[in-house]
């Protein structure tokens, strides 16, 4: 802590006097404008007081009385000189204040340059760790090419027949290579999603196809389970977004429905166009655990998982939701999640309804507006 | 109809992945020809002339997409798969545009890289004069 005794305090003063002084970057009077500005200043002010003076004493006219007064000349001088010292003090502060403002900005300069050359770097580690997630992923699917390979070819009996405990076993380690592979997948996709920046590309396709396409990929899973999808779709929806992405989404949203739904349970995909929105919208939603009000802000959260406990009951990398939301960000469009604890979790998205689709649609709806005026 | 079987050149510096790859494919009854340098398959193509070539993408010396390309000039008529742990649409719009037949994402199922060899199989004898 700083302390000062009074008689350091005046040496230091002093000191500090003769340090400004000699410091060619602090004041100095000469140069000093607001000194002269006082100076200047001082003069028709001593005048005005001697007049004033002249004028009680009742020879206004009398000049001779400046100098018969020797007050006058005192005054003559020590007022511009007055003026001149308060003047010159208050443009030390203001110097001083804007020698502390450059001051503050080279600091804020170099600072800025700092953070410049840290972007750089973080830019540079983010490239490495691009590539670095790039070889783990090459490293980490190589092994399993004849691992999968192997193990399948001799369950689908192709190098000899097997015992029913042979097979049960050899099914279990496929089963497992499976979940295996679609982790270092989902890894992967998240990498691509953060570092490549990704690009949707616009494309007109039936959701209702997709939606199916995606389901049949759960079908393994769901009647291990014995799940049942409740659909409320209707034959063809066209929309207009990035096919992959959206695939994507619907993987990511159905896989966590079908995670999170219990045992002989039932989930569900709703697609909908209401007319002369443009849009539409889909609902994936699941009756499974919920998720707490607490949690809900973090639910898009990459590596976030609503149970993070070690005796948590549902796997995952917490990044299902965080590629979902990167997808639709993307394309500008917003999700939402509504989810209560023990009655289930909903999310909705709307998507963009297709071109040609949107054409038509406005065709039909001017010729309809068209035969309504003309009845 | 071929009057023999079709000849299959597998390329992978993987020897696990490569045998993997040999063993399903001489089980079907393809006649196989494994070889873990890319230079010595570009050999091979331009000596035997496979009806097939199926290759990683990843590998020393010569990549799968440079093998692709320098095969389609030394023989027209082997059609190529490739394979690749890494692999996103840019790259399989790359290799649909050097001429590839399909881009198979490591690790693709017994049944995925049948059906694509038995395609690719097919486009060849359709082709052959």
């Amino acid at each position: 802590m700083k302390t000062l005794s009074p008689s350091s305090g005046r040496g230091a003063g002093l000191g500090r006097v003769l340090a400004a002084l000699r410091d060619p970057h602090t004041y100095d009077p000469r140069k000093n404008v607001f000194t002269l500005f006082g100076l200047l200043w001082g003069l028709p002010l001593s005048a005005f007081t001697i007049a004033i003076d002249s004028w009680v004493i009742g020879h206004p006219h009398r000049l001779a009385l400046f100098w018969e007064q020797p007050s006058h000349l005192l005054l003559f001088v020590l007022q511009p000189v007055l003026f001149g010292v308060v003047f010159g003090a208050m443009g030390t502060a203001h110097d001083s204040q804007d020698r502390k403002i450059r001051e503050l900005l080279s600091e804020q300069q170099k600072h800025l340059e700092e953070l410049s050359s840290a972007n750089l770097e973080l830019m540079k580690v983010d490239e490495m760790k691009s590539q670095f997630m790039a070889n783990v992923t090459h490293e980490l699917k190589t092994p399993l090419v004849a691992i999968k390979g192997y193990n399948q070819s001799i369950l689908e009996g192709r190098f000899g027949p097997l015992t029913p405990k042979q097979e049960k076993g050899l099914s279990i380690a496929v089963r497992n290579v499976g979940r295996l592979e679609k982790l270092i997948h989902r890894l992967l996709e998240f990498e691509r999603l953060e570092s490549h920046g990704y690009v949707p590309a616009p494309s007109d396709f039936d959701l209702v196809a997709l939606i199916h396409l995606v389901l049949s990929n759960f079908q393994p899973e769901m009647d291990e389970k014995r799940l049942s999808a409740d659909l409320r779709i209707p034959k063809s929806l066209d929309v207009c977004a990035d096919y992959e992405g959206i695939r994507r989404v619907l993987l990511n949203l159905i896989s966590n429905a079908v995670k999170f739904s219990s045992e002989g349970g039932i989930f569900g995909v709703d697609a909908e166009a209401p007319p002369d929105l443009g849009r539409v919208s889909v609902t994936v939603w699941d009756l499974g655990c919920g998720i707490l009000p607490e949690s809900q802000p973090f639910l898009f959260t990459r590596f976030w998982q609503a149970d993070g406990s070690s005796h948590r009951r549902h796997g995952g990398t917490g990044l299902g939701l965080a590629i979902v939301k990167g997808i639709l960000d993307a394309h500008g469009l917003a999700i939402r999640a509504d989810s209560t604890p023990g009655v289930g979790t909903k999310f909705r998205f709307e998507l963009p309804i297709a071109r040609v689709h949107s054409i038509q649609a406005e065709a039909v709806h001017d010729v309809g507006k068209a035969a309504y005026s003309g009845s | 109809m071929m009057s023999e079987k079709p000849l299959i050149l597998v390329v992978d510096d993987e020897s696990d992945s490569l045998a993997y790859l040999f063993d399903l494919l001489h089980n079907e009854g393809y006649r196989v020809l494994p070889t873990s340098s890319p230079l010595e398959a570009l050999d091979y193509a331009r000596k035997k002339r496979p009806d097939l070539i199926i290759s990683d993408i990843r590998m020393p010396d010569l990549d799968g997409l440079e093998l692709l390309e320098r095969v389609r000039s030394v023989s027209p008529r082997t059609r190529v798969i490739l394979l690749t742990a890494y692999g996103d649409w840019k790259m399989l719009q790359d290799v649909i545009r050097k001429g590839g037949e399909a881009m198979l994402l490591k690790p693709s199922s017994n049944e995925e890289i049948l059906r694509s060899v038995q395609k690719a199989l097919e486009e060849v004898e359709r082709c052959s004069p």
